[in-house]
């Protein structure tokens, strides 16, 4: 296999791995974050972060692995870039690192957002406590 | 190529090792501690999820890092190259126990006083 046709292959499978990569942190989480927001007193709050949820983690994979550049730094030429296999398989590894990475950012993230929620699911019970 | 992967694998498997230690080290204080604070199942679960996620996640992320050996390098410069590489990964999870620690502190200080005790 030629350096160029690694490169084609392995972009498409890192691209599916990281793909997955975002699948599988939207899957692990998704049923105690789907539970937690659907006591939430806005119904539709509720909807929109349980839709939001999936598209931020796997666009957090797919932006890690898009920030990697196979050119470095200087810029190389395209056929300097395609004469290294040993680089296009660094680089590869680099994406799905920094994939991995964006996803932590992610889920720290929705760590907050659920902080948020539970105090107004705290606040809501605690209204109709006052009100009964 | 293959010891290159070689050594990217035994980062790999040191650093779940180590994040795996951590969490069974912190996994039931953690989980006591978030039921007393938040007393909603599902959002411990939620956090002790997230908790395994981003440690398994920021281990990997700091562990398939490429490897600097010539490809005549001795067995020797490859464990040297792996030790110095786990470098990163324990300053990885150091990093994200931090930043864990102190969102659980956020927690409790937010939502303890109103659910009383």
């Amino acid at each position: 296999m030629g350096n160029e046709e690694f490169l084609i292959l392995s972009y498409i499978i890192v691209a599916a791995i990281t793909t997955c990569l975002g699948f599988v942190a939207w899957m692990w989480l998704r049923s105690p974050l789907g539970s937690i927001v659907e006591q939430l007193p806005r119904k539709g709050w509720a909807a929109a972060l349980k839709r939001s949820y999936p598209a931020t983690t796997i666009l957090a994979a797919l932006g890690g692995f898009l920030s990697v550049s196979y050119y470095g730094c200087p810029r190389e030429s395209y056929k300097n870039m395609i004469s290294n296999r040993a680089h296009i398989i660094a680089v590869s590894g680099q994406q799905v690192s920094e994939s991995f990475y964006s996803i932590v950012l992610a889920v720290f993230f929705w760590g907050v957002v659920i902080l948020m929620s539970l105090v107004a699911i705290q606040r809501a019970r605690q209204r109709t406590k006052g009100s009964d | 190529v293959t010891a290159h992967f070689v050594a990217i694998g035994v980062k790999c498997v040191l650093g779940i090792g180590i994040a795996f230690l951590v969490y069974g080290f912190l996994q039931k204080s953690l989980h006591e501690v978030l039921d007393n604070v938040i007393r909603l199942p599902e959002a411990t679960a939620f956090y002790l999820r997230a908790f395994v996620v981003v440690l398994l996640f920021a281990v990997l992320s700091a562990a398939i890092t490429d490897v600097n050996v010539k490809p005549d390098a001795q067995l020797m410069e490859y464990a040297l190259e792996v030790s110095s590489g786990m470098s990163g990964v324990v300053q990885s999870l150091l990093l994200v126990l931090l930043a864990y620690v102190g969102m659980t502190t956020l927690l409790v200080v937010v939502l303890r006083p109103k659910n009383g005790k």
